[in-house]
């Protein structure tokens, strides 16, 4: 009880100023506008087929990309530049608290700071379109021509029959919220640890490269740099599909019944593995860590 | 005026302009020999193209925009206000930003003309080019200028009132894409306050299009007065 009411008093302090911080600032603005740039694909098939579409649509045609996840992505190294939380505070709590329990708070911190922005993502999404978008839980005419059409697999599109079938407009958004959740955490993570091993530089080169792996392991992108035609690339998209973490946040690159990919419930699985791990090294690492700055960003 | 020539950040800007200039250049539709105003038409496509509209805002920013952030952080202001006055300081700085955004849009924009000149007006067939394409094109490449100039000034506002690069650099791209969402999502009609048609220029501005470069004088007066008012303020505190 005592360690949880540290956890807490430590998580409620590096909220202190958060929403003030022009970094913070800046990163939400900057998602607003980019999130304006990748919802242009759903507003543009509205458009072409000049019929609405359910509100949480464009959300779940824009992410269910994994161009648009990178990118939202990225914003997410300039949102974590400043981890782990550093203050004049910082060696009052640590006197009266475990170093075990003031990175738990960290990484508490880390988890609801990336389902806020991912919230305010999705929240975005559905105002930008909001002018042709109802409310009902229901697969608008829009998806059902994307789905019956080559139009939505040219534009990667996540929009088929079989998607339809199987699940809600909320249902399916919420899965792919919780992938992209899984995703911005453990890159989040991995930053954390690489700040705390190596410093701010490494942090930010461990995000870029972690994203940049999985850019490279996009089926799309191999296929232009092997040269290889649609039908050959079955077996690659079948083992990038396991090995790149993009893939695993993509939600068109899951088990569908038609190829041999993990499931969401896999996905989230290998993600947590991965959490698990990066969780480990990083308390691994507290051991070692030298807190000599407190004077914060 | 050579200050400003010396700044990494103005000579980035001029790269930064020229560089979107060049991407949005047609390269692919040029077949020789050349119709007669091709270069025109060629160097009219690079400065209405979207890579141009999406690097205005970032080109604008970079020259002079968080001067005063670094100016005051670094200690710097006080020890040069004790060799000038705040009117001379504000003017010289709201002058300076107001360049520093106009210029390097200018003077990329000149030298690609230039080059597209020498380049591409010999491989062209023999005809005749009116000065009214000429003046047309050189008016695209004016109105982007006082762009960048207005989008400086808002990047110098922000820089004394957050006294934060963060919101000096990345604000004033912000409001350049609000401005764009607003027109395209919401109100459509709203062009006056579209970038996009400050360099198209092809909806209604009155008489001659007299109307936008009204609008482009006004709102740079607007911006600079408001920035020296505020810079005013700030360095009363000092």
């Amino acid at each position: 009880m005592e360690g949880a009411r540290q956890v807490t008093a430590a998580v409620r302090w590096n909220f202190l100023g958060f929403f003030k911080n022009p970094r913070v600032i800046i990163t939400f603005l900057f998602s607003f506008i980019l999130c304006f740039f990748l919802s242009d694909r759903a507003m543009m098939v509205a458009d072409y087929y000049d019929s609405s579409m359910q509100a949480l649509e464009p959300f779940i045609w824009t992410f269910g990309d994994a161009d648009s996840i990178l990118l939202c992505s990225l914003l997410l190294i300039l949102l974590f530049l400043d981890l782990p939380k550093l203050s004049p505070f910082t060696p009052y709590m640590l006197f009266r608290m475990k170093k075990s329990r003031w990175l738990l708070a960290q990484f508490f911190y880390i988890f609801l700071v990336t389902v806020l922005y991912m919230a305010y993502v999705l929240l975005v999404t559905g105002i930008l379109c909001m002018q042709k978008t109802y409310p009902g839980n229901i697969w608008s005419k829009t998806a059902a021509l994307l789905a019956y059409s080559g139009m939505g697999r040219d534009l990667s599109v996540p929009s088929t029959v079989k998607v339809m079938e199987s699940t809600t407009p909320v249902s399916c958004s919420f899965q792919i919220m919780v992938l992209l959740i899984c995703y911005a955490l453990t890159l989040s993570f991995l930053m954390l640890l690489f700040q705390m091993k190596s410093g701010r530089k490494a942090a930010i080169g461990a995000g870029l490269f972690y994203s940049l792996f999985g850019f490279l392991l996009n089926p799309d992108i191999l296929a232009k740099i092997l040269r290889k035609e649609e039908y050959e690339m079955f077996l690659v998209r079948r083992i990038t599909g396991w090995v790149s973490p993009l893939n695993h946040a993509t939600y068109g690159m899951h088990d569908f019944g038609y190829d041999v990919l993990p499931s969401i419930g896999q996905s989230c699985m290998i993600f947590l593995v991965l959490l698990l791990f990066l969780s480990f090294l990083s308390f691994y690492t507290l051991k070692k860590y030298n807190f000599s700055s407190f004077t914060g960003d | 005026m050579k200050e400003l020539l010396r700044d990494r950040g103005f000579q980035a800007a001029v790269l930064v302009s020229f560089l979107a200039m060049a991407l949005g250049f047609p390269f692919y539709q040029a077949k020789i020999p050349l119709n007669p105003g091709s270069f025109l038409e060629f160097y009219q496509t690079a400065l209405e193209a979207q890579t141009m509209l999406f690097l205005i805002p970032v080109a604008a920013v970079l020259s002079p925009g968080a001067a005063y952030v670094r100016e005051s952080s670094s200690g710097f202001l006080k020890l040069y206000l004790t060799r000038t006055s705040r009117m001379e300081y504000i003017r010289t700085k709201t002058w300076r930003i107001y360049a520093g955004g106009f210029l390097p849009f200018f003077l990329a924009g000149t030298g690609g003309f230039l080059l597209c000149f020498f380049f591409l007006y010999p491989l062209e067939l023999k005809g005749s080019i009116s000065w009214k394409e000429i003046r047309s094109v050189l008016e695209i490449l004016l109105r982007i200028s006082f762009t960048g100039g207005i989008l400086a000034e808002f990047s110098g506002i922000f820089a004394v009132v957050f006294r934060n690069y963060y919101m000096a650099y990345g604000l004033p791209f912000v409001i350049y894409y609000m401005m764009i969402i607003l027109k395209e999502r919401y109100l459509p009609k709203l062009y006056a306050w579209y970038p996009g048609e400050w360099v198209v220029c092809q909806e209604d501005w009155g008489t001659d299009q007299m109307g936008i470069w009204i609008f482009f004088l006004v709102i740079s007066l607007a911006v600079m007065l408001i920035h020296s008012l505020i810079l005013y303020r700030r360095l009363r505190e000092i």
